[in-house]
């Protein structure tokens, strides 16, 4: 007995499919989690992932489908803080609404200069690069008093309204994040399946090769560059919204490191993959806990864990399972009995 | 005047101390091509291996020395063969993160184990001179970790350039099928290497940890610096190491005199930019086919 | 055969999975307790100061719960184990604690998840310095407490109307050591002390790592010198204020000896730093071992502890040039001997062995500070009522281990207690490498300034 005609299996196994049911699934799971969840703390970690995430999927078109990885990240995602902090607070008062462009312009016209010298580089030389772009940063953050108010910090944020509705409350301000999130996941999106797609790939795969047959292979770097960044200067901007009071220790090189593990774990080369790394990382750190003093231990272990056994991050675990599950109920051999070949692949 | 040359000496000093540190990363990437994150950990866990050593047991300095440098190149290997020898062919990214959870996993556990907050001295030879020149001055302690740096780096080139051993190495650096065509044992080496590495970091542990006391955050610092160090040096290359080493301690430590003592990593970070903008492969570094 | 390593990662990520899902969160149970929560800094950069924190608060509830206080309250409280005693009932407390890994984010997370989930009344922390101000502004207006034994930070209390500081502030210690620089040479004479200590000092240094609470510090130390009058030269600007995981000094150092100083505040309050920073002071000149500087420290400095530390490292803190506070009586009354003699061997066998090590004044602040909170909402007699149990602790008084009759501190502008310990700062000295307490204390002439109260932190 066929249980599924061969057209629709080998839709069941393609790459696209799998991508869009996983969406799907997330932002059913995302969904349901924000009609059930009156719990302001889950609404907490909610606006939290939901912030980290606008940062991070563009941030994966950088290091996953074009293969640069950017150590320096946490500083521009300070910058996109810091101006929305600065302009709201400290000299001049701003609305939220009106220090938000002002925040991603700036950083994406410094990612614009940057991407000069710093797309002289390759590889670990890259890494580095960025790294001490991220390190200068911290340290403008932790020194330009006048600005920033160095060790002080800049408190008393606001968050965003529209005309009488505040968007205080975290259940309120989830909509705000939620909105500007959709604009990252569908840009990245729209970004990565058009010839801007096809050129990082080609990037990633050789990019000597590329330059060679004629593609202007800077322009495509700068462009997702200062993509990625406008996106960090975003997040940012919410992440000092919903935490009121920002100092520099929030923009350590750790925090950059932060980004690249979301992408990692969750599974780079996808836009979904990073997606995941930030759900599974957030609901993770309310399980480690329990570890109390050990916590830390456990996530290291878990990283390392995770880097060794799944190849493609979780997102990758997850479709191996996928065909696994298609495997071994059999439903491999079916498709070939009935296209009447042998299976592809494994 | 006085004050530059004195920073100048003080800054040659400390950059010595990173060189070490960076040199065990060098040789660990330049061989096997994995970038180690966790070598900061090596060079803090070195410096409790010689404290435990040299001060608890109350042995000499020298002795916790080469204990830390043992006992930290015997961990290397663990390393190596628990999680590295997996990553090799797997991306910068990949390698990357995994140290870093191995470097999580070992900084928390010696907090853990020896918790923060308290003195770790370790005893070293010249502690209690100075040479001085007018009003420039310097520690004897200094000028003791100036010499073994030195030492150890002649053995170092020594062995990458004038042993069997070190051609082996040289010739998986170059290609590994070819060197394994060869019949170079592709483990064998990977063990040296690793352990070669390892003890540099906790040869530069014990200096640090002598100088300044032992602690568990003192692994970061000198991470972040090896990071630049090999760059700036040319990916994988000794002599690249120590020079770079000492411009970056001297550059440190004039930035700190002259600029603001928050400051500190503004410059050397700055002239690391300039410097990958001029010459990608650094300053000793030939260009790199695969960077 | 890579299929079946396949099917294994496929095994284990589904394992992964199904624990997930089993392992949901835990309900709360429903009876009337008591709920106190804490945020520790436990790893990360930042876990020296948490660990031994976390250790005498959970040691202060379980003793509660025994029925064991060792310190009393003024008017007495009964402390009869079980929990508190609220009217004729024993309301059990519930304790939980979450480790913040030196961030901040998760600092705040945690508070927002003992206020949410665990329906927290009272928060022990936050003590990351950012988090500190976010997480008032989260609190505050929730009506939770914040209580921190540690934290010495304005940020705590000044425009708070839950915060409390249990100890003095970076802002206040400073204070203390402008009153003592400014002594008259008659009043040295009469404790024991070289009445020309201070004669033709002019110029003052400040040395501390890069973080809030010595920038804090600095402004105390500014704000001291100005209220002298001139006497004394000091710019906040000058302060050398040097960065997270600095290992070699000699350039700060330096930098400080190149301003020439008389007298020099050393703001470090991490052995390690510490150590370097007056091995390298002697070699560059500041030494304050000849009297080329008086250095003064704080009550880290000022632990026979630290001093016979020092002196295994060849540094002699015995010259009469280094002075310091602290912050609980150095010339304890019997009582107070008692308690302490009481405490210390139960906190050491308890952690002892462990990376917390042995008991120090500063967790013995933490567990009076514990203790005295849970004794205040016993007098308040409604435990669901914040309100009420802020009135009622501030009015109550504590003889605890760092000495008798701590209270809070009353705001003489507008006569309401704050949140703020009346801390006293005794002045100690080191002679024969042993400290020494001067018999000079401070308290009511170190409350000034806008960073010590007010209606708003300046910023």
């Amino acid at each position: 007995m066929t249980l599924l005609r061969a057209p629709q299996l080998s839709l069941l196994r393609d790459r696209r499919t799998r991508a869009v049911i996983g969406w799907l699934i997330l932002l059913a799971f995302l969904g349901i989690l924000w009609a059930t969840v009156d719990n302001n703390y889950h609404l907490r970690l909610l606006v939290g992932a939901g912030t980290a995430m606008i940062a991070v999927i563009p941030f994966g078109l950088l290091m996953g489908h074009m293969g640069y990885l950017a150590m320096g990240q946490g500083g521009f995602v300070g910058v996109g803080a810091y101006v929305v902090g600065v302009l709201t607070v400290q000299q001049f008062e701003f609305d939220f609404w009106a220090a938000l462009p002002c925040a991603i312009i700036i950083t994406c016209a410094l990612a614009y200069l940057l991407s000069y010298p710093l797309f002289r580089l390759r590889g670990y030389h890259f890494a580095i690069g960025t790294l001490a772009v991220g390190q200068l940063l911290y340290i403008m953050f932790d020194s330009w008093e006048w600005f920033t108010g160095g060790p002080h910090g800049t408190a008393g944020i606001a968050r965003p309204a529209l005309g009488d509705y505040a968007f205080v409350t975290n259940a309120r301000f989830l909509i705000v994040v939620l909105f500007f999130l959709v604009i990252a996941a569908f840009s990245s999106w729209w970004l990565a399946r058009g010839h801007v797609g096809r050129a990082l790939s080609a990037i990633r795969q050789d990019e000597d090769l590329a330059a060679a047959r004629g593609l202007d292979v800077f322009r495509y770097k700068q462009l997702v560059f200062v993509f990625a960044a406008g996106f960090a200067a975003l997040s940012g901007a919410l992440y000092a919204s919903m935490q009121i009071a920002i100092d520099p220790s929030s923009f350590t090189i750790w925090s950059s490191f932060q980004y690249v593990i979301y992408v990692i774990i969750g599974g780079s080369g996808t836009l979904l993959g990073p997606a995941i790394g930030v759900v599974f990382l957030v609901v993770l750190d309310q399980f480690i806990q329990d570890f109390g003093k050990w916590n830390q231990i456990v996530l290291g272990g878990l990283i390392v864990f995770t880097v060794l056994f799944f190849r493609g991050g979780l997102w990758g675990g997850a479709n191996l399972l996928w065909r696994f599950v298609l495997d071994s109920a059999g439903i491999r051999q079916r498709v070939a009995e009935a296209l009447g070949a042998a299976p592809r692949g494994q | 005047m006085t004050a530059f040359a004195q920073q100048l000496i003080y800054g040659a000093s400390y950059g010595m101390n990173l060189a070490v540190a960076a040199a065990g990363l060098a040789l660990i990437f330049g061989v096997y091509r994995v970038i180690n994150l966790a070598h900061g950990q090596l060079i803090m866990l070195g410096g409790f291996v010689a404290y435990v050593v040299a001060t608890q047991l109350g042995t000499h300095f020298f002795v916790g020395f080469f204990a830390a440098m043992i006992v930290m190149g015997l961990l290397s290997i663990v390393l190596e063969n628990a999680v590295f020898r997996f990553l090799q062919r797997r991306p910068l990214t990949d390698q990357l993160l995994a140290s870093l959870g191995l470097y999580m996993v070992l900084g928390t556990t010696a907090l853990r184990i020896w918790g923060d907050f308290e003195a770790r001295p370790i005893a070293m030879p010249g502690e209690d001179w100075a040479l001085t020149a007018g009003d420039i001055r310097i520690d004897g302690a200094r000028l003791v970790t100036i010499a073994i740096t030195l030492v150890l780096f002649a053995l170092l080139y020594f062995v990458v350039y004038r042993t069997h051993l070190g051609r082996t190495m040289r010739a998986t650096a170059q290609g590994e099928e070819t060197a394994a065509l060869m019949g170079i044992k592709k483990r064998r080496v990977a063990a040296i290497v690793f352990f070669l590495g390892g003890a540099l970091g906790g040869a530069a542990g014990a200096m640090l940890g002598a100088l300044f006391n032992v602690r568990p955050d003192m692994g970061f610092q000198p991470l972040l610096m090896a990071l630049v160090i090999i760059i700036f040096g040319g990916m994988g290359s000794i002599a690249g190491s120590i020079v770079a080493g000492l411009i970056l301690g001297i550059l440190y430590n004039l930035t700190v005199f002259y600029v603001g003592s928050k400051l500190g990593d503004l410059v050397p970070f700055l002239v690391l930019l300039a410097i990958l903008m001029i010459r990608p492969q650094g300053l000793f570094g030939l260009p790199d086919r695969n960077a | 055969m890579a299929s079946s390593f396949g099917i294994i990662r496929a095994g284990l990520l589904g394992a992964a999975l199904c624990a997930g899902l089993v392992a949901g969160p835990q309900l709360a149970k429903a009876e009337d307790t008591f709920k106190f929560g804490g945020v520790f800094t436990l790893s990360g950069p930042a876990s020296f100061l948490g660990l031994f924190e976390e250790a005498a608060v959970r040691l202060a509830v379980e003793q509660f719960m025994k029925g064991d206080c060792i310190v009393e309250a003024v008017p007495p409280q009964p402390c009869e184990g079980g929990g508190l005693k609220i009217g004729d009932k024993v309301i059990p407390i519930e304790w939980t604690a979450y480790d913040d890994v030196s961030e901040d984010k998760k600092s705040i997370d945690a508070v927002i998840r003992l206020v949410e989930q665990d329906e927290a009344r009272a928060i022990w922390g936050p003590r990351m310095n950012s988090a500190l101000l976010s997480a008032a502004s989260i609190l505050d207006p929730q009506g939770i407490i914040s209580i921190c034994a540690i934290c010495s930070s304005p940020a705590m209390t000044v425009g708070r109307k839950y915060g409390h500081d249990i100890t003095d502030t970076g802002v206040i210690e400073k204070h203390a050591m402008g009153e003592f620089i400014h002594e008259t040479p008659e009043r040295l004479a009469e404790h024991g002390i070289d009445p020309a200590l201070f004669d033709g000092r002019k110029k003052l240094g400040f040395i501390g790592r890069n973080e809030l609470y010595t920038v804090h510090g600095s402004i105390g130390w500014q704000e001291a010198v100005e209220k002298g009058g001139g006497r004394y030269e000091y710019q906040h600007d000058w302060a050398v204020l040097y960065p997270f995981g600095t290992t070699d000094f000699a350039p700060h150092v330096a930098k400080l000896a190149e301003q020439d100083p008389d007298i020099v505040l050393m703001d470090a309050y991490i052995f390690p730093d510490m150590l370097a920073i007056m091995n390298e002071m002697k070699k560059q000149g500041l030494n304050y071992e000849t009297g080329e500087i008086i250095l003064l420290g704080n009550d880290v400095l000022m632990l026979q502890i630290f001093v016979d530390v020092a002196k295994d490292q060849g540094i002699n803190m015995s010259s009469g040039y280094v002075w310091g506070w602290q912050e609980h009586n150095p010339a304890q009354d019997e009582a107070t001997l008692a308690r302490v003699e009481k405490y210390v061997p139960i906190y050491n066998a308890k952690y002892g062995e462990t990376e917390v090590g042995n008991s120090s004044p500063f967790d013995r602040g933490a567990y009076d500070a514990a203790i005295w909170f849970l004794y205040g909402v016993q007098a308040s007699g409604d435990h669901t009522d914040n309100d009420k149990i802020v009135e009622a602790w501030r009015s109550l008084k504590i003889n605890g281990l760092r000495g008798p009759t701590n209270e809070f501190f009353t705001r003489p502008d507008t006569g309401e207690k704050t949140g703020q310990l009346f801390a006293t700062e005794y002045i100690i000295g080191v002679a024969d490498d042993k400290v020494w307490y001067t018999g000079i204390n401070y308290r009511d002439e170190l409350f000034y300034g806008p960073y010590v109260y007010g209606d708003k932190l300046p910023k």
